[in-house]
């Protein structure tokens, strides 16, 4: 099943941001989304988490239009990591994950012993337990990234979102985050769909990738068929090689300065 | 750690905390009621309020007969009014600091006070008088509601309401209005005295008509505000995520500024224009209770009510002759503010 995206478009004003995609994302599968700035990658994640609605098109979940779907039953389905965050006021990091919960909690009911069952577990994957305790406002960007990050895996949804959710992130703990990410695609059949600025990253993690240019897209399908020397021309005109690396098992592209 | 670790054991006794600051809010409404050029003792006070409210007349018949109502009729409405007026900017700030996620933010950061304000002074001017007495509130309430309505209406974009756009539509609009304000003063005459005794704040000859005006405005509010408190947790961590965790952004938004800006704007009717209650308090509770809304507003609630209503008194009861209310908030509050956005710049505390 999946998301069905029929020849979406969608506007700021009269600048055109996505211009007539169309493409298939099926479940259980992690996607990586490509592309220079500006290229429309975040609006695309936003018409398919139905935080804004194409202006021409359609987007179904599931068989079902997203515009049928009410926010609440959205929150249960889907979980989005942003890119940037800042939150104003001293929650504390359990705060914050509790919130990931609140769509299974109802309005005036306390957090019950399986929610914080769920968020006890999931700050010790993503290692933000031992500060569980801090204000989110005195955090480092990438210790707030990781909270950010524990808030949408407690959500416990079929589909994750990322919007380039490692930018902050040292390597180990993009590493640690992405293989957690990774084996929740395998094991549970989530599908992810991830914009990634690193290609080689993507090349390690992804099942399929997404080329957008210009709000279209240019190329998609199983990585080893899509990831070649001309796209990345076309995509974001640089010259590359790319070669198999054997001992991370996976393609990676090597840029000409 | 310490600091950290103490604040953290004082956000588990909510319920402790607003016991206290209720208990502490009704010991000051009895005790206050006794203050003034007639003093009353704090049990006669009491003695006078159970006989009125359970038609126990004997028990009042032994004093002087002034006595209940000096304090049923004239110091009880005024106190109540400043008790829920405070109360009701308080919860109003809280509501505004949420939305724009600015903690610098207050009720009157739309420009309602503006409105408000502008509204008055022509009723004033115009010698208006529809309605009677109720007019100068009536007029600064439409002025407060079309003042809100045009500052959304400015900062309204396909993307929804952002708080940068809200908070320069308000500043711009504020900004005209305050000049039309002067212009009123300019050309009042012998009436500019009124204009700006009204501006400066008062709750002098409040009735009870005042106080139940005020009163249905913030227990409605507060329940509006309750009712959508998660919801605004959520809104702190900014739209897209409040979204995506199941929130309906731009209806809960619209809904919390317009209710937090009548519950201002009636308090303003009322009062007239009553600074820093509405920046300081929520300020101030959320460094005991914590900034998760559901505790936020009832302890903003309670600790504003008493607040305003202890200034009020000071002025009323306490200093030799009653200076303006709303000046003595700003004297108090503006250097109390000073300090702690200093002691905040300076590392000495967390951002509050």
């Amino acid at each position: 099943m999946g998301f069905e995206v029929n020849h979406i478009s969608f506007f700021y004003g009269s600048k055109k941001i996505i211009n007539d995609i169309s493409i298939e994302i099926e479940g259980g599968k992690f996607y990586g989304v490509l592309g220079p700035n500006g290229s429309g990658k975040t609006t695309f994640l936003d018409l398919l988490s139905a935080h804004r609605s194409p202006v021409n098109g359609s987007v179904t979940y599931e068989g079902k239009d997203l515009a049928a779907y009410t926010k609440k039953q959205l929150a249960k389905r889907m979980a989005i990591v942003p890119q940037n965050f800042y939150i104003n006021f001293p929650f504390t990091v359990a705060d914050i994950i509790m919130m990931g919960r609140y769509p299974y909690i109802p309005r005036f009911a306390q957090p019950a012993a399986a929610d914080w069952e769920v968020i006890d577990t999931v700050m010790q994957q993503t290692e933000v337990f031992e500060f569980r305790d801090r204000f989110i406002t005195e955090l480092s960007g990438g210790e707030r990234q990781r909270v950010v990050f524990a808030r949408a895996l407690v959500q416990a949804t079929p589909v994750l979102i990322l919007d380039e959710a490692t930018s902050n992130l040292d390597i180990r703990h993009t590493i640690d985050l992405m293989n957690l990410v990774s084996s929740r695609v395998k094991r549970s059949g989530v599908t992810v769909i991830a914009v990634f600025q690193d290609i080689n990253l993507a090349s390690v993690y992804c099942d399929d990738l997404i080329f957008l240019r210009n709000g279209a897209i240019v190329d998609h399908g199983a990585k080893d068929m899509v990831l070649n020397t001309a796209t990345i021309k076309t995509v974001f005109d640089v010259d590359s090689k790319i070669a198999f690396e054997p001992y991370i098992n996976a393609q990676q592209v090597f840029f000409k300065g | 750690m310490d600091h950290q670790g103490f604040k953290h054991r004082l956000q588990n006794y909510t319920g402790i905390q607003l016991l206290l600051l209720g208990s502490f809010l009704g010991v000051a409404i009895l005790f206050t009621s006794g203050l003034g050029y007639v003093s009353i003792s704090f049990g006669d006070v009491f003695k006078i309020i159970f006989a009125k409210l359970f038609s126990q007349a004997p028990l009042i018949e032994s004093m002087d007969r002034l006595w209940p109502t000096i304090v049923m009729d004239v110091r009880l409405p005024r106190i109540l009014t400043s008790a829920i007026v405070g109360g009701g900017l308080a919860i109003s700030g809280v509501i505004f600091q949420g939305i724009l996620l600015n903690p610098l933010a207050d009720p009157y950061t739309l420009g309602v006070s503006a409105g408000a304000a502008f509204g008055a002074s022509l009723a004033i001017l115009l010698n208006i008088s529809l309605i009677g007495t109720f007019s100068i509130p009536l007029l600064a309430f439409l002025g407060a509601a079309a003042t809100l309505f045009l500052v959304i209406y400015l900062s309204a974009s396909s993307g929804g309401l952002s708080s940068n756009n809200l908070i320069l539509s308000g500043i711009i609009v504020a900004a005209i209005l305050s000049a039309g304000i002067s212009f009123l003063k300019y050309i009042a005459d012998e009436q500019v005295a009124v204009i700006i005794f009204w501006l400066m704040g008062s709750f002098a000859s409040k009735t009870w008509s005042d106080v139940l005006l005020t009163l249905l405005a913030v227990c409605a509010g507060f329940l509006i505000f309750i009712f959508y408190a998660r919801d605004l947790n959520l809104l702190s961590l900014g739209n897209r995520t409040a979204a995506s965790l199941g929130v309906k952004t731009r209806h809960t938004t619209l809904w919390l500024l317009i209710t937090a800006s009548m519950v201002a704007a009636i308090c303003v009717s009322v009062s007239g224009i009553i600074g820093f209650v509405g920046l300081l308090i929520p300020h101030m509770m959320r460094l005991i209770t914590g900034p998760d809304n559901r505790k936020l507003l009832p302890a903003s609630l309670l600790a504003g009510a008493t607040l305003l209503l202890i200034a009020d008194t000071v002025t009323r009861a306490v200093l030799p002759s009653e200076i303006p209310i709303g000046v003595l908030t700003a004297l108090i509050g503006g250097p109390f503010f000073c300090y702690i956005f200093r002691k905040r710049q300076t590392g000495g505390g967390q951002a509050v």
